[in-house]
Formats: C-alpha cells, structure tokens, sequence
C-alpha cells in the first residue's frame, strides 16, 4: 500500500454535500504556529468513546504517549477505552517494518483485554514508509475472530475534521450493518456525533425515554461495538452538531435508506426544535403531539428556572469562538440567557451555518474566520465584551489578560446540552461573570496606588 | 545500585513516556521570546501546545512546519522555510528552536543542511536559529529536554565569548533537568542567591511559565525566561551546576567550549542530597551558611522526625521519568520507605544510582501489575485511574498532572521544598491510618488470630 491519499480517504459524495466544505476538507494546513490536531486525533475524538473496544495507535510515541487520556468521554459501563494502548514504534521497528509488531500486539490486547473489537490508528511513520495495516487487520481479526478494524487517518493527511469523517467512513464500511439488533420499535433512532462528553448525553437520554424515543446506537458517546453496528436498523438518523460526520449520516441514507435530521441541543429553541424535527420525520401523530406538549411544558419550566439568572445575566456581552455547528447553536443558547453575542468564528462551518450565525448575530455581529488568541482579546476589549467563549487553547489568553472565559470545547467539565445542560451553562457564565476575582484583578497593588487606574485602563 | 531491565513488548499499556520532541519543546519554554517549531505534522505541535498549556495552565506558543501530503512525500524543506519565515514576521520571537520529529527522521532529512541553506539563502533572517535532533523513536521528555538545552548551549552563546572564566567571580551557571518545575528552579536560585552568588539559569521555567499575569496582556511566544544576553555570561561562570543527570551533556558542553568546570548533582531532594548542594555552596561562597537556611534544614529534620510515625515500613511504587524517580526514590529511603516498584519511561543515567534492586523500563500498565500491595503511588494525574484500581492512594508528580492548580509553586527540592514534599507525603499516609482506625472501630473486638496484623 501507498501512502494513503486524501482524496481516498475522503468520501467523495458525502463531501460534495456541502460544496464549500469541500474545499475545506482538502486544504493543506500553514506552517506557522500550530492552529489545529491533526487526522488522526480527529479519528480518535469520534472513534475511541466506544467503550467496550480496544484502541490500539499504531505508531512512534508522540502520537498517543503526548495524547491518551486527556478527554472527558464518559461511559457508563465497560472502560476499557480508557486503556491507551500503543505499538510505540523505535526505529529499528521502523526499519524491520512495524507490520509484524502490530500484529502481535493486536493479538495480545486481543487475548488480555477480551475486547468486543479492535480500533487500529495508523499514524505518520508507518503510513509514509507504507506499511499495508488493512493487512494486518484482516489476518489478526481472521485469527481472533474479533472485529479488527483499519483506521486510515495518518495526521498528514489533514485537519481534525477530516480525520472525524474518515472515522466516519470507517464505520460505515467496516462496523455499520455487521450485528443485528435483538429487536426494533418504530421509533429507534441512531444518534450522530455526541460524544457524551462531561456527560452530555446523559442530559438528553431521559428526554428520549421520557417521549417513547429509542435510541438504537450512540454513535459514539457512552457507545458500545455492538449497538452501534446495528445502526442500520435505525428509523432515522439524528446528527448532532456535526458537519464532519454527515458523510455517515448521508452514507446511512444512501445505503439503508436511513433519512436524517440535523440540529443541536444548545439552547431551548434549538433542542426543541430538533426534537420536533425527529418525531415529524418518525411521522407518528400522537408523538408529535406528546412532543410539541412535552417541549412546551419543558420550555416554561426551564424558563422559569432560569428566571433569577437571566436578570444578572440580561445584556451581557460574549464573544465566541467554537467551531461548525456550534458557531451557531451557542448563540442561540446565550440569547435563551438573554445575553447578546457580538462576534463567532465560522472555522469549520458550512454555507448553512454561516447564514443561521448571520441571522443569530444581527446587523452588528462580527463573522470571524481564523483568529488568533491576541485578535479575540483584541475584539472583546475595543468591543466592550463581558467574556470570552471558546476552546481551552484561548483560556489563558483570555486570563492572563483578566477576561472571564467559558470553556465550551471538548475539554470542558460540565455539560451544556438539553434543557438542563442550559441551565448549568446559565449558572457556570453567571459564576464566571460574578466570581469577584475580575473585580480584585483589576485593582492596583498597595504600591501601584499612586497611579490609580493605569492598569484598568489598559485593560 | 538498581539494575534497569527493560521488558521486550508490542504494545505499551497506558504509555508513561511523554516524546523527546515533547521535552525538547518545553525546555524553550525557560527562554524568553523563544518560539519552538515542531518540524513534522500539524497534530505533534498541537497536541504538544495542549499538553503543555493544560499542565502549566499558562499559554505555551508552538510552531508546526505542518507536513502535509505533498511535502511529506515530496520533502518538507518548502514547509519548513515557510514556518520559519512566518513565524519570525508574525511574532518577532527572540529565537526559534526547531526539532525534528520522527516523520522528518524517517524521511531521513538532513534538517540541520536545510536550516544551513535557508540561511544563506536569507541573510536578511536575524532571528537566531537552534536545532535539535530529537526523534520520538527512542528516550523519553527528559533526553530531549537535555538534547535541546546541548543545542542552546552550543547554539546561542556567541563563541566570541570564549575567554577565560574570571576566577573568583560570584556567577553560576544553573541547568535543571526536565523534572525541576517552576517552584524547584524558584528554590534553587534562592539557595545560591541566599550564599551570595548568582545564578544564570538555563531554560528558566520559573519565569515564564509560573504564573505571569502582567498589564501587557499576552503575546504568543514564551511570555519570559532566560534571557539571550543572558547566554553569553555563562562561559564566565566560575562553574556550572547542572541538577539531574540527565543534564550531563550541555554542562559538559560547556567545559569544553569554555572551560567552565562543572559538578552534577544527581537530585537536591531529601536531607542528604540538599546537605551536598549546600556544602558546594559554602565552598564556592566561602562564606557563612545564612541563618534562614539553618533554620530551613533544621525544619526539615523537624519534618523527618514527625512524618517518620507515617513512612518508616510503609511500601512506595513510583513510575517517573529517571531523575525525577531518583530524586523520590532518595526521599523516600530517608523517611524509612521501602520501594517497591520503580518504572522509568526509558534508560537514562539516574536509574544505575538509585538505591534499589532493580527499575524496569515501562509504562503505567507494568505499574498497576507490580504495584498491588503498595502503601503509596507516586505518578502522574495518569495514575489516577489504576490507582483508584488498586485502592493505593497516588501523590501526583511528573507530567501531566492537568487536575490540580497551583502546580508552579510547589517545590520539592532543598531543605525546604523536601520538608513540603515530605509533608504532603506524610500526610496521604496519616489519612490511611485514620482510615484503618475507622475501620477497626466499624468492626469492634476481633479474634486472637495473627494473620491479620498488617
Ligand atoms: S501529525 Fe502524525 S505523527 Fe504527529 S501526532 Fe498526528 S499522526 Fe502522530
């Protein structure tokens, strides 16, 4: 084998879904300071929440040894995810040819672990001196009898998104359609791209079970080998905040003639939206009544709630930096808290979601394209922002320049999703924007009092 | 002294070893306005800006020459020049370091030919230009750490500067090893300081990676550290102390180019280490010992006398890089701790002086097999999870530790931070009593078998 070429890895039709997301995911990234994980850690974000499997990266140690273990994925049974496991090639590895090594190494996690499949990350090294893991797997998943599966994402290859839609293509050629499910409802559906990161899911779970909702597989949060192979048999597709796994949902439609729906649980209109958006595609009229009920007794009763967050909270100035979906959806949360959002980045976004962000945003708004930590700072300070929205790489721009910041990215600690996830994204900005430390930050050391103001006023 | 035995595997079971790219980028960290440039794939210098910038809780700059397809089969000469160019335009660091990472390596890339074609192709490029040659495939963060600090060593200090040390001079030069955090370098400077003597400290974590909270906002590279200027006193340094042995080599370097002599310590950690550390001071300074470090030594002893109720007999497992795993091995000898297993990520020189029977060259996997049955875990926040496993409680050390704050000010080295660390040790091991207390008095009398008393 070659080495793996980007527009192989890519599905071709899934990705002329979104003309402009083409271009997106075939561009080259810029040397310079570093902006964004590579293939293979895309491939492991949406790959490695599948609990009960083994994930094997094959590769020298920077890959996984730098990695493993940072993430907030939850399971609520098995974890052996959780187990980094790694070829950690040497040189003369390198040189003998890792193949051999690999395949002894699937053999020992199969034999130690009894995981229900093998997740097996190719990486730089191996894939540019074209090591043949397709290979590999196939005679190590013919001697254990277990699912071993290929996950072609070497880091040169592109972006984080692309590797996620190649995990996504990986599913649907190697997992998708191989067990069947021990029995159907009408209403079973497979959710795409939650992660269940802090938990999330477990905050939209309960809504399902509460209307009658199954879901067949969590593709991938708090997801297991098993159910989410027989995702075929899923009425409908739901993707959630993902444009890097349409390329599944729309391999499900194509294949199985699955239909999907997309959309995100930030925010009260957003989930509300999205879950009548599902129960009309499962086209069951008493669903869809106990739906609209259930989300507008839902929606009164998190509003009120909310209520004594939302007089601090009224009119308080964001700027948000995420990605995709979220570049949108998060807005429509913040303005559930009655706050305004002054600029959010299209990094990742569609055609579709730059559109929504406009109309969110109005007149004023700001569309970001790629900003540096300095540029957003910038931003919130000439603007007048309260705080700074984005991922953990811009929190301690955002500190060290005594500006409250909100984790909305993976790393975060506490779930935003669903209705209850809205309100602890109300309490964690209303904590962020009270704590009295932007207060005590800002006031001049003893010694600085003969200048009162010099520094707020840099600042 | 322990034998290192390294275990023949194919597959390493939660890894303990960070990459040398990793080690050799932090050590940039301690210099201020320095930039380092991953030279391989974008995911490297990513997830080695996140590892960093979640363990320090500070903003750590990475560069990425960002190989793609094309320059990966084609050669990553282009990208690099691009890096190079753009980050020097876009953020004026005082210095670049570049490291190769196993990609390039594997390419076989004559990465140091480049660097030398580019500036000559350049001569308007000012920005001073370090390499270091540090692939992932063998070693651990700690040796690429040192592989970068020989680089700064024999790269930035300007060769006209090879005159004669001025003997009788008060400067020192500093290199700590990976494993002295921010609050270890802050304690040594103030030990040679306390004797009347200056410290040039290279890479200097305690600067900018401590907690600097300036007016100025923030600029992305490293926010302060040591100087460049700084760089070209050292070759008129009475001597160089170099703490860990993994830091062998730069002192080395420096002997050779300057004839700066040089003394290593392999851990100032523990009563004993600390009292060598303070006897080359005294004979350096020629002068008293400062009130406040005899009263810092005698509180450690202090310390020694009221932990040793907790640590005399008790078991310690501990999976840390080599010098680091020396420094805790020592401690812990002198607190009347038996070890019982060692890991190291890979060999270095710290394992053969370790006063053990063996340490093996593993990972975290080889740690929960060997460690059941241990009093105490010393690891990284990796070892949460095996240690909840093993019901052994884990004092977090090494890197990454991402789930605690305030990790820039400890300390544990000199009579001081050692009293800390000893402390904070003690204090694991006292709950553990309080707990089988508990215990004890849930289940009332016992039996007069003799099979239980642990
Ligand atoms: S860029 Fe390549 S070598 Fe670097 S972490 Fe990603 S897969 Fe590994």
């Amino acid at each position: 084998m070659a080495v793996p070429r980007a527009k192989e890895l890519i599905n071709e039709p899934s990705c002329e879904h979104k003309q402009k997301d083409k271009a997106a995911c075939r561009k080259a990234p810029e040397p310079g300071s570093s902006s964004g994980g590579c293939a293979f850690d895309g491939a492991t974000i949406a790959l490695v929440p599948i609990a009960d499997a083994a994930h094997l990266v094959h590769g020298p140690i920077a890959c996984w040894g730098n990695a493993w273990g940072s993430r907030n994925s939850l399971s609520s049974g098995p974890s052996l995810y959780r187990t980094a496991f790694t070829t950690d090639l040497s040189e003369n590895d390198i040189v003998m040819g890792g193949e051999e090594k690999l395949f002894r190494a699937i053999l020992e996690i199969a034999g130690r672990y009894s995981p229900k499949a093998l997740f097996v990350y190719l990486t730089c090294v191996p894939a540019s001196t074209g090591e043949d893991i397709e290979s590999v797997c196939k005679k190590a998943s013919r001697e254990t009898g277990l699912p071993v599966i290929p996950v072609m994402a070497p880091g040169f290859v592109g972006s984080k998104v692309l590797g996620t839609r190649v995990a996504g293509d990986t599913l649907l050629k190697h997992v998708i359609g191989t067990r069947e499910p021990k029995e159907t409802t009408p209403f079973d559906i497979a959710l795409i791209g939650e992660y269940n990161v802090s938990g999330e899911l477990w905050d939209i779970l309960p809504v399902f079970t509460e209307l009658g909702i199954r879901v067949l597989s969590k593709i991938t949060g708090d997801g297991r080998f098993e159910e989410v192979a027989t995702a075929h048999r899923a009425k409908l597709s739901v993707l959630i905040c993902s444009n890097a796994l349409i390329n599944l949902a729309g391999g499900l439609e194509e294949r199985y003639g699955i239909p999907f729906v997309e959309g995100s649980f930030f925010g009260l209109k957003e989930t509300n939206g999205l879950l009548l958006r599902i129960v009309e595609r499962l086209g069951d009229a008493a669903l869809i009544e106990k739906t609209r009920a259930f989300t507008q007794a839902m929606t009164r009763k998190t509003l009120q709630t909310l209520e004594p967050i939302r007089k601090r909270l009224l009119g308080k100035r964001a700027v948000l930096y995420t990605g995709g979906v979220k570049s949108w959806s998060v807005i429509s949360a913040l303005k559930d808290l009655g706050m305004e959002v002054i600029a959010t980045s299209t990094r990742k976004s569609t055609e579709q979601d730059i559109a929504k962000a406009k109309e969110l945003l109005g007149d004023q708004g700001i569309l970001l394209t790629r900003a540096s930590g300095e540029e957003l700072l910038e931003l919130v300070r000439t603007r007048g922002a309260d705080m700074l929205i984005a991922g953990g790489r811009n929190q301690y721009a955002a500190l060290k320049s005594r500006i409250p910041f909100l984790d909305i990215n993976q790393e975060r600690m506490r779930g935003y999703t669903g209705y209850k996830g809205l309100i602890r994204l109300a309490k964690d900005v209303d904590r962020a924007l009270a704590n009295p430390v932007w207060r005590l930050v800002l006031e001049p050391a003893p010694w600085e009092a003969a200048v009162p103001g010099e520094l707020a006023a840099e600042v | 002294m322990a034998r290192a035995v390294s275990i023949k595997k194919d597959v390493s079971v939660d890894p303990l070893k960070l990459s040398r790219p990793l080690g050799a980028a932090m050590a940039l960290l301690g210099v201020a306005g320095a930039m380092p440039l991953l030279h391989g794939a974008q995911g490297c210098a990513s997830f080695a800006k996140v590892f960093f910038t979640r363990h320090f809780r500070e903003p750590a700059p990475m560069g990425t020459s960002a190989l793609s397809e094309m320059p990966v089969i084609l050669g990553g000469e282009e990208n690099l020049r691009r890096a190079l160019l753009k980050l020097s335009q876009k953020f004026h660091p005082s210095m670049i370091g570049v490291i190769a990472t196993a990609l390039s390596e594997t390419r076989g890339e004559d990465v140091r030919g480049m660097l030398e074609n580019f500036k000559s192709d350049h001569p308007e490029f000012k920005t001073p230009l370090v390499f270091a040659n540090a692939p992932d495939f063998q070693g651990s963060l700690e040796d690429g750490f040192a592989l970068m600090l020989e680089a700064l060593v024999s790269g930035l200090i300007p060769e006209d500067s090879a005159l004669k040390p001025i003997s009788g001079g008060n400067l020192l030069n500093v290199l700590p090893s990976a494993g002295f955090a921010p609050g270890d370098v802050d304690e040594i400077k103030g030990l040679i300081q306390a004797f009347g003597l200056t410290p040039i400290v290279l890479p200097d974590l305690s600067l900018g990676m401590d907690g600097r909270l300036s007016g100025r906002g923030f600029r992305p590279v490293v926010m302060d550290g040591t100087r460049l200027e700084e760089l070209g006193k050292m070759p008129f340094a009475r001597m160089t102390l170099a703490f860990g042995k993994s830091v062998e080599g730069a002192a080395r370097r420096l002997q050779e180019g300057f004839g700066v002599p040089y003394r290593v310590f392999d851990s100032v950690t523990g009563l004993q280490a600390t009292d060598r550390f303070v006897s080359a001071l005294i004979e350096l300074s020629g002068g008293k010992v400062p009130q406040k470090i005899q009263r810092d030594r005698e509180r450690l002893l202090d310390t020694m006398l009221d932990a040793h109720f907790f640590t005399g007999g008790k078991k310690l497992s501990a999976a840390l890089e080599p010098d680091e795993l020396l420094a805790v091995a020592q401690l812990a000898k002198e607190a009347g701790m038996e070890l019982q297993a060692l890991i190291a990520p890979a060999n270095g020189p710290a394992l053969g002086a370790i006063e053990a029977e063996e340490v093996t060259i593993g990972d975290l996997g080889d740690l929960e097999r060997m460690a059941a049955g241990s009093d105490l875990l010393v690891a990284s926040a990796r070892a949460a999870r095996l240690a909840k496993r093993l019901d052994i409680p884990l004092f977090r050390m090494g890197m990454p530790v991402f789930d605690r704050v305030g990790g820039a000010m400890r300390s544990k080295v000199g009579y001081k931070g050692s009293a800390r660390l000893l402390a904070d040790i003690a204090n694991v091991l006292l709950e553990l009593e309080e707990q089988k207390l508990e215990e004890r008095e849930h289940h009332g009398v016992s039996h007069f078998g003799l099979e239980e008393v642990g």
